[in-house]
């Protein structure tokens, strides 16, 4: 793949540039926007392949900004916020993020969410073609034609809500969904089950796919934001 | 302010007699001219009896005049209940703190007062301390038409043949003895034993004296010359006929007289006992939701009628109301009847009635002038400033309130109204303390932080600077070392900040506590993903035997508990050290541990480890310092929680640091 090509959305300097330093030792390409419009502007005349957004942008709303792009681009959309709440998060993710960052981030932890975004760009630039009816994911397979999901070799069983979950995890793979967006999805409304059923539907989902429930290889918990599906590889 | 206060203290209370004499206004006059020179508070008093409802419409008329002009005056205005009037005015003043009283000396001349002492001769008697004013009367002598001063008469047979019965037992035994040649007078004597017997034991005066005139006729009939005639020879015979009837009038109307104030001295030593038995359990109420709860309870028990009862809230409306159902069922009855009734009782009208008494703390609703239509009687609870609760009195049908009963009402529900003042009082004093602590805490913590943060901010600098300016000078291990050293200072001021952030809205009550079920083995994960650096120098391990386990939290709070425990446990053990995370459910909570098999906490440090700035001695060899406030902050969270911290020794060494965390039980919804 040609370098990959990042754009940084961020009006405070210093981070702007300890990102672009980030990126420079992994020869990433990379822009930087000061603010909101200028951010989308570059979206859609440099076409680049992920998008890192403070969410604390002078000029727009974040969530405005994600849901501008949404409506033209499938890019992954990587957001930064500060630690304290969580509420920001969850909305950025509801209107179209695909992950986050928490102020103060080690570079670490910047270059993982990078890779799995890109990741995700190069799955899905693959596989745009072909409308597979398999799920491949490492040891984890679903076969949706069939409605089966295996670990390695071994059937797994599943109750059709479970299933369910999973499938929708792993239709969004890379990206972190909300437990409202995972609620709507697999049982149609918010209201008609509530987060603390969810987390143990996911737990239970966990002890039967996860070779190691302890380390979790697929499925991630987002504290206080939702869950994600994992592209088996990764470290983080 | 100060000088409102000296006022009231110090030049006391006046209190004035309202009564519907023409005089009356005089001396409401004089005493609102009394108040105004001693620049004190007055009260003007009325009493209520039975024979008030029956007064003339002239007298009522006057009387009102004078309450208002009273009120105009700038009086507060009063009313109880009761028969006895001196009575009740003296236990007035003794209540309300009353230093003198302002009566008028009445001309009006009733008949049958004659053996009653004027009402100022018995207040005075009384209350021997008290000073009284007594404004004479210079109105031209008024007769007070008298009213028969009777209960209602209602004829009752039985009364009727105990009087005959015992007039004809009299009659026999005075024969029987007259045989015996005991003579006339024993007969006399016992007709008038007989009219003291029926005036006891019978219910209406009328009996008493209907057996003295027939004690008379009979006593001529049997006994004088010539006997069983209605003539009576002997010219003595008119003299004892007259005595006679005098005595067995007297006695009679002396035996009605004690039997009254006989029934009033139990009827007031019952009240005394209603008091005291709902003082105590008021009193003992916790909460102002239990004292109106309990104060509905002994309204029902007192009247036997169903009784709502409205708290007040803000600065004139009324807050939900609840019932208390008075058909003996209460309880049993179950919610949904009470909550059917509720409506019944919640018409606009009835609605409208409950919140004018709040805002004007007087009587309303039926029997009252101000929304007679209602279906309840509704008083107002009220304490020395305020209003705190409305109580209605379901009237449905049944009798008006006797005074008696009123008096008690009104008794019940001023001493609820002082107790919940007392608790409001109490709370509100509660309140500015914790203000003062917590502006105390907050002058602590800004001490503490300018001078802690200080320290790593200067490595920081000081680390940076070297490096900008003397780069070259230095070797790769000193170099790196400086930055290991700037990176570390500036995560450990991150979660300084964080921790102080923390600490500063919870202790400001500006915390969102968000308590929902969480898994344990979430959040206890997402907690050692986040450890300090030490942490990989150490043994931690996680010990979950059911990973399904969930217990009611805020995740990111808990998390921070478990952080600032964990973090706590890496800092003060040795390198190597076994530090294990466990949870598990002990009856109906959760209980997470974190032993460590360090040196362990010494037993005077285990109390005053969740202070705040609290420190133990030397930390390992990096003199790494803390502003001790991580565990003060896990203690505040955990007890947000409504749960329990601690520490204790494990075995053989370390600690076990301890919290307790509600358990939640999830429904799973397929």
């Amino acid at each position: 793949m040609n370098k990959p090509f990042i754009l940084i959305v961020e009006d405070d300097t210093a981070i702007s540039n300890l990102i672009a330093t980030t990126l420079e030792t992994q020869n990433y390409q990379y822009h930087t926007a000061k603010n909101g419009a200028a951010g989308i502007l570059e979206t859609v005349s440099g076409r680049p392949d992920v998008m890192i957004l403070d969410l604390g942008l002078p000029d727009m709303d974040g969530v405005e900004i994600i849901r501008k792009v949404r409506g033209f681009s499938n890019m992954p959309i990587i957001v930064v916020s500060a630690r304290s709440e969580d509420r920001d998060k969850v909305e950025a993710l509801d209107a179209g993020a695909d992950d986050y960052l928490t102020k103060p981030f080690s570079v670490e932890e910047l270059l993982a969410r990078l890779r799995v975004a890109l990741r995700r760009v190069r799955f899905d630039n693959e596989h745009t073609s072909t409308q597979s009816s398999v799920y491949q994911n490492g040891e984890l397979k679903i076969d949706y034609a069939a409605g089966c999901v295996f670990v390695g070799e071994k059937e797994i069983h599943l109750t059709p809500i479970e299933y369910k979950l999973l499938c929708v995890l792993a239709k969004n793979t890379g990206k972190v969904l909300t437990h409202n967006y995972i609620l709507k999805e697999v049982w149609g409304s918010e209201l008609a089950a509530d987060t603390p059923s969810l987390r143990v539907f996911m737990a239970t989902l966990r002890k039967k796919i996860e070779p190691v429930p302890s380390e979790p290889r697929y499925i991630q918990t987002h504290i206080g934001v939702g869950y994600r599906m994992l592209r088996a590889a990764e470290e983080h | 302010m100060n000088q409102d206060f000296a006022r009231t203290e110090d030049k006391g209370h006046i209190l004035v007699c309202l009564s519907s004499s023409p005089s009356n206004i005089r001396v409401v006059k004089t005493a609102a001219k009394m108040a105004e020179a001693f620049q004190c508070e007055w009260t003007a008093l009325y009493v209520e009896t039975s024979g008030s409802a029956q007064m003339p419409a002239e007298d009522r008329k006057r009387l009102m005049d004078s309450g208002r002009l009273a009120e105009k005056l700038g009086a507060r205005i009063a009313t109880v209940y009761g028969e006895d009037v001196p009575i009740h005015i003296a236990e007035y003043a003794r209540i309300g703190g009353i230093s003198k009283i302002v009566i008028g000396r009445t001309n009006s001349r009733r008949f049958f007062e004659m053996r009653e002492k004027p009402m100022a001769e018995r207040l005075i008697a009384l209350m021997p301390d008290m000073d009284f004013y007594i404004i004479p009367d210079t109105q031209p002598k008024y007769r007070k038409k008298t009213r028969f001063r009777g209960e209602k008469f209602r004829f009752s047979v039985k009364d009727v043949v105990k009087t005959f019965l015992v007039l004809a037992m009299a009659t026999v035994l005075g024969l029987v003895f007259f045989e015996l040649g005991l003579g006339e007078s024993t007969a006399i004597m016992l007709y008038i034993l007989g009219v003291l017997l029926i005036s006891v034991w019978t219910s209406a005066r009328i009996y008493g004296a209907l057996a003295s005139c027939l004690s008379v006729l009979l006593f001529n009939f049997v006994f004088t010359e010539p006997r069983y005639t209605l003539r009576a020879y002997d010219a003595r015979y008119p003299v004892t006929f007259t005595i006679m009837l005098l005595a067995s009038f007297m006695t009679s109307s002396l035996a009605m007289r004690l039997m009254k104030q006989a029934k009033l001295a139990a009827r007031e030593a019952y009240r005394t006992g209603i008091l005291l038995e709902t003082s105590q359990k008021l009193q003992q109420a916790e909460s102002r939701e239990e004292i109106l709860y309990r104060t509905g309870i002994q309204i029902r028990k007192l009247l036997d009628r169903t009784v709502l009862l409205y708290p007040a809230s803000g600065d004139a409306e009324l807050g939900p109301g609840q019932l208390f159902a008075g058909d003996g069922e209460s309880a049993a009855g179950g919610l949904d009847a009470e909550d059917r009734d509720m409506d019944r009782w919640q018409s606009e009208k009835e609605l409208q009635a409950a919140g004018w008494v709040r805002v004007n703390g007087k009587q309303a609703g039926q029997g009252t002038k101000m929304f007679p239509d209602a279906e309840c009687l509704y008083m107002a609870v009220r304490g020395e400033h305020r209003v705190h609760a409305v109580a209605g009195i379901v009237m449905e049908g049944k009798p008006a309130l006797e005074p008696f009963e009123k008096n008690l009402l009104l008794a019940v529900l001023d001493s609820a109204g002082l107790i919940l003042e007392k608790q409001q009082l109490n709370e509100e004093k509660r309140q500015a303390q914790l203000q003062v602590e917590q502006e105390s805490l907050r002058a602590n913590l800004l001490r503490s932080i300018s001078h802690d943060l200080r320290t790593p901010l200067t490595s920081i600098s000081g680390n940076a600077g070297i490096l900008m300016e003397k780069e070259s000078l230095l070797d790769e291990d000193r170099k790196h070392q400086m930055y290991t050293s700037i990176y570390e200072d500036a995560i450990w001021l991150n979660e300084l900040v964080e921790n102080l952030l923390s600490v500063t809205r919870i202790e400001n009550g500006t915390m969102e506590l968000k308590k929902e079920p969480e898994l344990l083995e979430e959040v206890i994960r997402e907690a050692v993903h986040h450890l300090d650096r030490k942490a990989g120098l150490h043994q931690v391990e996680v010990e979950l035997p059911d990973d399904l386990l969930m217990a009611l939290m805020d995740a990111r709070l808990i998390g921070q508990v478990l952080i600032n425990i964990i973090n706590n446990a890496v800092k003060y053990t040795q390198e190597g050290s076994r530090i294990v995370i466990s949870a598990r459910r002990v009856q109906n909570r959760v209980l997470v541990e974190i032993a460590d098999d360090g040196p362990g906490v010494p037993d005077e440090a285990k109390d005053k480890l969740f202070d705040m700035f609290y420190t133990v001695g030397k930390a390992g060899g990096d003199g790494r310092r803390g502003l001790g406030l991580g565990l003060a902050l896990c203690k505040s969270i955990i007890h947000a929680h409504g749960g329990q911290i601690g520490v204790r020794d494990n075995v053989p060494k370390g600690s076990v640091f301890y919290f307790t965390l509600q358990l939640a039980e999830v429904k799973m919804y397929e």
